[in-house]
C-alpha cells in the first residue's frame, strides 16, 4: 500500500518528541504552591473552598482568587471559569492580574450539570487554573473533584454560598473574604486600595485565621502581619 | 477496475405488494385495476394470473370472461412511488450506489461490492433472498453495462451473471425487446425473421439506422459498453463515507461500538494522510426492518483523532436500539476541514487556545450537553460599560493583550441597573446615604463624578454620572445618576456594581 507523504511526515514528527526530551508531561506547576499570604502556602492542585454569604457580594471573594490564581496565568496557559450565569464583569478582572482573554467562560444553563462539568474540566491537565461557582458541594463530588485533580494538577476554586449548616467536604482549604473599608492613598481623601478580611476557616495543620489584606501594586499585601485577629462570630465549620 | 451493474428487475411488484396488504390473495389468480375511459382497464395481473393469459392493457371484462374466478382490486397509483423509494432505501445496504430503473426494477453500481458477500453470484442471491423475503419476488442480474444487465433481469435466467469484458456475447442470444427499444422496432424484427440480437447486431450502423431509426443504435452502443449511460442515484454519494456490512444482524452495545471503532479508523486514517479533520460526523445504523437509527456529534476544531471522536460518540450509543438487529453502518463525515499538523513541542507551549486537549475538552462538553456555551472574552472599542466587552462563541487565538480600561470598574456587573433611592446634596456632590433593597446604607467615602455619555450612534439617551461609595461595613458601590440636575425635573439613581 501507498504511504502518502503526510503519513510519513506525521510519523517522523512523532519519532522527534522523544528525542527533543519530551516525556510527555506539561505539568507546567506541578507541585508548586500559591503564596497566598506570608506564611500561608496553597499547594496547587487542589480544591479550594470559598464561602459567599451575601450573593451579591461576590466581587471580594472573585478579587482574591483573581489575585491568588494570577501567578498561575503568567506562561500565558488559559483557565476556564464555569458558572450558571456569568456575572463577573471580565474587564475588571485585569486589574487583579488576570487577563480575561486567557480564560474560558462556561456558561451552563442547568445547575445539574455543573457538577459533571466541573469534573470534566477538572480532569483536563494543562489549565491554568478553574473556578466553579455552583450552588453547592457534597461530599461525594468534592471527592470526586479532588480524584480528578490529583491526576491532573490542575488547581480549583470553588465559589458556593455559606450554607445554612456547614457539611464536609474534600477540600484542602475554605475561606471567607468580605470587604473591608479601604485606608486611604497619601493622605487623599476616597476610596483607597481593595480591602479584604479574609478568614481562613479550614487549611490543613493551621489554625483558623483572619487577616486584613490589600491589593496593591499587583499583590496581596498582609495589613495586621503578627497581630492574630479572633475569628468572628462564625457558625460551627465541619 | 471494471464497473459493475446489478440489475433487480421486479416482474410482479404490484401485485406483490398487494399480497403483502392483503395475505388471503396468494396463490389465487387476481388483478390490480384502473377505470379508464368508462372501463376497467387491467394495470398489472400476478403470476397464477398471468399463467392463465391476462395480461396489463387488458379490459377487465374480457379478462373476467377469461377466467371467471378473477379477483379484480382498484389500483392506487399513489402509493408505487413510494413504494419505490422504500426500496431504494432497502438497497442501500447493497451499494452506496442506487438507481431506479423505471418503473419496477432497482439499478445497483456494484463495483468492488461483490466480495464482501463472497462472490458475484453469492452477492446475487443474497439480495434477491432479501427481496424474497419481505414476499417481493425478483429477477437479479450482473453484468458491465446498464443495457446488458437490464437485459439479462428481464429475458435471462435467475441470477444470470455476464463475467467481464463478455457483455457482447452475453447479448447475443437475447430477444430484441432485451434491447429496450420500441415495441413497433421489435415486431418489425420479428416479422424480418431476426428473433435473436445475433441476427442484427453485426448489421452496419447505417443499414439499422436507416430501418429503424437512431434509438436502436443508441441501445446497442449502450449494451456492449461503446457508449457511456448516465444514471442519478437515489442518494447523493458522501465523499467521506466508511460502510460496514455485518454478516450477521448485530444488536449488542458491545458490537456497535466495535463497528464504530473500526469505521473512525478506517475514515480517520485517511483524513490523516489527506491532511484533514472531521468537524461533523453521522453514524447510521440500519435495521434490517428497514429502519435508520442514527447519531452524531460536532467538533469545536477539525481534528482525525479516531480515539477522541470515538469517546464523543460513546455517549449517544445507547441511544441506538438495534430492535431486530443492525446490518450495516455507515460513518459519514459532512463537515471535513483542513488541519494542519503542527510542528511545536507541546510541552514547551502552555496550555494555549490552540492546544488539542483543549479542543477536546470542549468537544466533551458540548457534545454531552449542547446547552453549555462555551464563551471567550475580548475587548469591544466602546466606552459604555456594558459593551466594553463582549463574549464570542468560537475559539481562536487572539493576542488579547489590548485591554485598556479605567481602573475604577466592578467585578461584579448586574446585568440591568436597580434603581435605588439616594439622598445627595446638590448639585454634583456624591451622595450621603443611600437604599438599596430595604436596606440603608450610609456613604463613608466616595469617589466621582465619573461622567459617562451615551454612545449617540447606537442609542440616543441621558448620560450616566458615576460614583464609587464605601459603606460603613466597607462595602464598595458602583452607583449613578442618570442625566443633568434640573430644577424640577425628576432624575432617577441606579446601582450598578459592586466593587472588591
Amino acid at each position: 500500500m501507498q504511504v502518502s507523504k503526510a503519513d510519513i511526515i506525521a510519523r517522523l514528527r512523532r519519532e522527534l518528541l522523544p528525542l527533543e526530551g519530551n516525556s510527555g508531561n506539561s505539568g507546567a506547576a506541578a507541585d508548586a504552591v500559591i503564596k497566598a499570604i506570608p506564611g500561608v502556602d496553597l499547594p496547587t492542585g487542589c480544591l479550594h473552598e470559598f464561602l459567599v454569604e451575601d450573593e451579591k457580594q461576590k466581587a471580594p471573594t472573585y478579587a482574591f482568587i483573581a489575585g491568588l490564581a494570577s501567578g498561575l496565568y503568567k506562561n500565558g496557559a488559559v483557565g476556564v471559569w464555569i458558572s450558571h450565569q456569568l456575572k463577573v464583569f471580565p474587564p475588571a478582572l485585569v486589574q487583579f492580574g488576570i487577563n480575561p482573554s486567557q480564560l474560558i467562560f462556561l456558561q451552563v444553563p442547568s445547575l445539574r450539570d455543573i457538577g459533571w462539568v466541573a469534573e470534566e474540566v477538572l480532569s483536563c491537565e494543562g489549565l491554568a487554573s478553574v473556578i466553579v461557582e455552583n450552588k453547592n458541594l457534597d461530599f461525594t463530588q468534592s471527592r470526586r473533584f479532588q480524584l480528578a485533580m490529583e491526576k491532573s494538577r490542575v488547581t480549583c476554586f470553588y465559589i458556593r454560598p455559606l450554607p445554612p449548616r456547614m457539611n464536609i467536604t474534600a477540600s484542602i482549604s475554605r475561606w471567607k473574604i468580605q470587604s473591608a473599608p479601604s485606608g486611604s492613598i497619601d493622605e487623599l481623601p476616597g476610596i483607597g486600595h481593595p480591602r479584604f478580611r479574609a478568614s481562613l476557616l479550614k487549611l490543613r495543620n493551621r489554625q483558623p485565621r483572619v487577616w486584613d489584606i490589600e491589593w496593591r501594586d499587583q499583590s496581596l499585601e498582609l495589613l495586621t502581619p503578627e497581630k492574630e485577629i479572633p475569628l468572628l462570630s462564625q457558625k460551627k465549620t465541619g | 477496475m471494471q464497473t459493475r451493474w446489478v440489475m433487480i428487475w421486479f416482474g410482479y411488484l404490484k401485485t406483490d405488494w398487494a399480497v403483502r396488504k392483503h395475505p388471503e390473495l396468494a396463490g389465487r389468480s387476481f388483478v390490480l385495476a384502473i377505470s379508464s375511459h368508462g372501463r376497467m382497464v387491467v394495470t398489472a395481473a400476478n403470476e397464477t394470473a398471468t399463467r392463465e393469459g391476462i395480461s396489463p392493457g387488458m379490459v377487465v371484462a374480457d379478462a373476467r370472461a377469461m377466467v371467471p374466478s378473477l379477483v379484480v382490486l382498484e389500483e392506487n397509483p399513489a402509493i408505487f412511488p413510494v413504494l419505490l423509494k422504500k426500496m431504494a432505501d432497502w438497497s442501500i445496504r447493497f451499494t452506496p450506489f442506487v438507481a431506479l430503473s423505471e418503473p419496477d426494477g432497482r439499478l445497483l453500481n456494484a463495483t468492488g461490492c461483490a466480495h464482501l458477500w463472497g462472490g458475484e453470484k453469492a452477492y446475487l442471491e443474497a439480495i434477491a433472498q432479501k427481496f424474497l423475503s419481505i414476499g417481493y419476488s425478483c429477477k437479479v442480474s450482473m453484468a458491465d453495462t446498464i443495457g446488458c444487465a437490464w437485459a439479462l433481469s428481464h429475458y435471462g435466467k435467475q441470477y444470470s451473471i455476464s463475467e467481464t469484458d463478455q457483455a457482447y456475447s452475453s447479448l447475443l442470444p437475447l430477444p430484441p425487446a432485451a434491447l429496450r427499444i420500441e415495441n413497433t422496432t421489435v415486431e418489425t424484427l420479428h416479422k424480418l425473421g431476426l428473433h435473436r440480437i445475433r441476427d442484427f447486431i453485426g448489421m452496419p450502423g447505417s443499414a439499422l439506422r436507416r430501418r429503424w431509426g437512431q434509438l436502436i443504435i443508441e441501445r446497442i452502443r449502450q449494451a456492449t459498453g461503446q457508449k457511456e449511460e448516465v444514471v442519478e442515484p437515489v442518494f447523493p454519494i458522501e465523499m467521506d463515507q466508511e460502510r460496514l456490512p455485518c454478516l450477521e444482524p448485530v444488536q449488542t452495545p458491545v458490537a456497535i461500538s466495535i463497528a464504530l471503532e473500526k469505521l473512525l479508523e478506517v475514515l480517520c486514517s485517511r483524513l490523516r494522510k489527506e491532511e484533514k479533520g472531521i468537524r461533523k460526523a453521522v453514524f447510521k445504523a440500519y435495521r434490517i426492518d428497514g429502519n435508520l437509527q442514527q447519531i452524531s456529534i460536532g467538533t469545536n476544531r477539525a481534528t482525525h483523532q479516531s480515539r477522541h471522536l470515538f469517546r464523543l460518540f460513546e455517549t449517544k450509543i445507547e441511544k441506538i436500539e438495534p430492535e431486530p438487529g443492525i446490518e450495516l453502518f455507515v460513518l459519514e463525515a459532512p463537515n471535513v476541514e483542513k488541519t494542519i499538523t503542527r510542528q511545536e513541542s507541546l510541552w514547551e507551549i502552555p496550555f494555549g487556545w490552540q492546544h488539542p486537549r483543549l479542543g477536546e475538552l470542549l468537544d466533551r462538553l458540548t457534545v454531552r450537553e449542547e446547552k453549555i456555551r462555551v464563551l471567550q472574552c475580548q475587548p469591544a472599542a466602546h466606552h459604555w460599560p456594558e459593551r466594553s466587552y463582549q463574549y464570542k462563541l468560537s475559539l481562536e487565538e487572539k493576542s488579547g493583550n489590548d485591554w485598556h480600561l479605567p481602573t475604577t470598574r466592578p467585578l461584579f456587573l448586574l446585568p440591568d441597573p436597580h434603581p435605588i433611592e439616594v439622598t445627595a446634596p446638590i448639585p454634583d456632590y456624591p451622595p450621603m446615604l443611600f437604599r438599596y433593597k430595604g436596606k440603608l446604607h450610609k456613604v463613608i467615602k466616595a469617589d466621582g463624578p465619573e461622567r459617562i455619555e451615551q454612545e449617540w450612534w447606537i442609542r440616543a439617551g441621558e448620560h450616566r454620572d458615576y460614583y464609587q461609595l464605601e459603606d460603613e461595613e466597607g462595602k464598595r458601590y458602583w452607583i449613578f445618576r442618570l442625566g443633568h440636575y434640573t430644577g424640577g425635573k425628576n432624575f432617577q439613581w441606579f446601582i450598578h456594581g459592586f466593587f472588591a
